[in-house]
């Protein structure tokens, strides 16, 4: 993948976010945090109930190797039930990295115990199931995550910790030059990260990642940040940024969000 | 990787030490519920962005004070006062946010320790922001604004019932409630002075966008103009010469009040819920937790109630013409149909608390009261809330019981002044309904 098609694809967009804002309208909130908008973080509050979300992070990922992959994530949040939120997504990859996965339909959920107290944290499970739809994917994987939120000081700065858990059901084989790399049927990610609102509108996210990659014997690191800007009362846009640590992590990643209630 | 399962067993250890490590530990569910879709979703943010972001400032106003109140010792009240006063100011003058803010953004600490409050005052606030956005809305027809906001009445109380409002008017909820001669009483208005008339501008400036909006109909430039005028006006001259009372929606709404006397009472019953709840939390005598169960209970009182439909249109317009484009001296006194309901409960309640009052000290009590009515301190008036100036003259007054306990309802006075409404309002004429088939404009 080239320059230009990365250009391209962010411009792109880039474009059909801008295009979309002036319609929008409904309730997103630059406070609560979705995986992937912009960072991996997750905070444990669901989406209202009635509500209904389309997202739309963009992130470019660079490996070590100088691959390039743009990975789209059309999704459809709906708040059916209190306390608990559905999703149902189906990510897609262009560029020159491993686009095994593109098409896959994910459908997922998080329910949340309480709002947080002045001691206790508010505590979630979230889980999806990943189905088989898309390139070059066998089974039906699984994934679970437990998440904590706290604030601090009867402040809005806020600690988050999730743990994440990922399932493959049919772990394959990939050459790699001479190296065969096996893929690991169970993995796990640690992420620990903060939060906190930096204007009346903006909000700032900050989280470290130490997870099992998804090859045997590959560990990776990163850390990441992201602004959050409540557009207007139905729009969040979101810019991250994550930096990998060590060898096997991914050398950047970048994401452009948009979350439009409607 | 084997120190990710250690560092998040430590990560969770310590949250939930610190959980166990105070006795009045307590959670409670989320329960947030979304905005009511239509086709109006938005109107007022997009037609009037400036004053959304004056919304947005009152709002920052309501969220923070909690957290103010509830974190700042009374001694230092005079300057806590003036710093926030200045800061809403500067926050609404200023506009620092486009979008209204929900309670937690700037109210993070109260939200931990009273969560039912702000799930209270938000969907409310989802409910005001649903009939603005109706009345600006060119896609809803003028004639059908009432039963767009009829929809949006039926389906704020359906969908959270919980926490939402009574759409019976402030006379009824306001004796249900029956906190007069609780011991915080008064407190924010006579200790916060400025920060309290801060709210009482954007108690006026509500209901005077909703009239502006009913002067003006639907046509563009017309509505424009009138919500101008309107904001400019506030800058002129009710910032200069604020409120002395929490201005009602039958006094300065009263086309809307006859459209939707429902959505009309929600208002006042919130913008009385947010009074209370700064009373209470400025109040040093109890505990947090005492604070939680009796603002809690303030707000099961006000709460809607099946039956409140019957009270709905039980009010009358003291100024049926006004025009909110001029801002005459009644409006910025301190008497008017607030300080009239709380008149009447008060002499409804001195037969239990004083059967044998000599009519000099009835009068000295009448003064008393009057001046624990009106914001801040003047001279003569005894500090403290209106219990602590009534005890102070009649140390011998009978309190009734659950009058001074947190949490407690004081139920011979809530009855003696729910008797007390019916005998002199019962049969009173419904407020009349507003003909909403010709539409005004104030278009050029």
């Amino acid at each position: 993948m080239n320059k230009s098609f990365i250009v391209r694809s962010l411009l792109l967009a880039t474009s059909c976010l801008l295009g979309l804002a002036p319609l929008a309208h409904a309730q997103s909130d630059q406070i609560n945090l979705d995986a992937g908008l912009p960072t991996r973080l997750e905070d444990a509050y669901p989406t209202a109930r009635g509500n209904r979300e389309f997202q739309l992070p963009v992130r470019y990922q660079r490996s070590q190797q100088g691959n390039n992959l743009v990975e789209y994530t059309p999704t459809l949040e709906l708040g059916l039930f209190r306390n608990t939120q559905l999703a149902v997504s189906v990510p897609i990859y262009s560029g020159n990295g491993d686009r095994g996965g593109s098409g896959n339909v994910q459908i997922g959920g998080l329910y949340n115990f309480n709002t947080e107290g002045k001691f206790l944290p508010a505590v979630a499970l979230a889980g999806a199931l990943t189905l088989p739809t898309g390139l070059r994917s066998e089974g039906t994987d699984y994934n679970g995550r437990f998440i904590l939120t706290k604030s601090l000081f009867g402040t809005l700065n806020r600690l988050h910790l999730n743990l994440a858990y990922f399932h493959n059901s049919q772990p394959g084989v990939q050459a790699e030059g001479n190296e065969l790399k096996v893929e690991r049927p169970d993995r796990l990610a640690l992420l620990v990260g903060y939060s906190t609102r930096i204007a009346p509108q903006s909000s700032l996210v900050v989280d470290f990642v130490r997870e099992q990659r998804r090859f045997r014997g590959e560990m990776g690191s990163s850390l990441e940040a992201g602004i959050r800007r409540q557009m207007n009362p139905r729009l969040v846009l979101s810019l991250g940024a994550a930096a990998g640590l060590g060898t096997d992590a991914d050398k950047f990643t970048t994401t452009l969000g948009f979350q439009h209630a409607f | 990787m084997k120190f990710i399962p250690s560092i998040a067993f430590a990560f969770s250890g310590l949250l939930l030490l610190g959980a166990c490590s105070s006795s009045s530990t307590t959670t409670e569910p989320r329960k947030e519920v979304s905005y009511i879709r239509g086709p109006y979703n938005a109107a007022f943010f997009r037609r009037h962005g400036d004053s959304e972001a004056l919304s947005a400032g009152f709002h920052f106003h309501h969220g923070r004070e909690h957290d103010v109140l509830l974190q700042t010792k009374l001694a230092d009240r005079e300057k806590v006062d003036a710093d926030f006063d200045a800061a809403v100011f500067d926050f609404v003058k200023n506009q620092k946010s486009k979008v209204g803010p929900s309670m937690e953004l700037f109210g993070p600490y109260t939200a931990r320790v009273m969560w039912r409050l702000f799930r209270t005052i938000d969907w409310t606030h989802q409910h005001h922001e649903q009939t603005y956005d109706i009345m600006a809305s060119q896609r809803v027809a003028w004639a059908k604004k009432k039963e767009w906001t009829d929809r949006a009445v039926k389906l704020y109380l359906a969908r959270n019932k919980e926490v939402a409002r009574s759409v019976a008017p402030l006379d009824i909820t306001m004796r249900r409630a029956a906190c007069m001669m609780k011991p915080y009483f008064t407190y924010y208005r006579n200790f916060y002075p400025k920060s309290n008339s801060q709210a009482w501008v954007a108690h006026w400036w509500h209901p005077a966008i909703y009239e502006a909006q009913m002067l003006s109909g639907n046509a563009a430039g017309g509505q424009e103009a009138a919500i101008k005028s309107v904001n400019d006006l506030m800058f002129s001259d009710v910032y200069k010469n604020r409120p002395q009372r929490m201005i009602l929606s039958r006094e300065l709404m009263p086309r809307y009040s006859r459209m939707s006397p429902e959505s009309a009472n929600i208002f006042d019953n919130l913008h009385m819920l947010h009074g209370l709840a700064y009373d209470i939390l400025s109040y040093e005598g109890w505990t947090e937790q005492q604070q939680r169960d009796e603002l809690y209970r303030v707000i099961d009182a006000m709460s809607y109630q099946p039956g409140d439909e019957k009270y709905v249109r039980k009010f009358e317009l003291p100024y049926p013409d006004v025009d909110l484009r001029q801002y005459p001296a009644w409006m910025a006194g301190p008497e008017g149909s607030m300080s009239k309901i709380m008149m009447e409960m008060m002499m409804e309640m001195m037969p239990m608390m004083m059967p044998d009052l000599a009519p000099d000290m009835k009068e000295k009590m009448m003064a008393q009261f009057q001046m624990k009515m009106r914001p801040g301190m003047e001279p003569g008036e005894t500090e403290g809330s209106l219990h602590d100036a009534m005890m102070k003259m009649m140390p011998g007054m009978k309190m009734m019981p659950g009058a001074l306990e947190p949490g407690k309802t004081p139920e011979m006075m809530r009855e003696a002044m729910l008797k007390g409404w019916q005998e002199k309002h019962g049969n009173m004429p419904d407020v009349p309904p507003l003909d909403m088939s010709q539409e005004p404009t104030l278009a050029r």
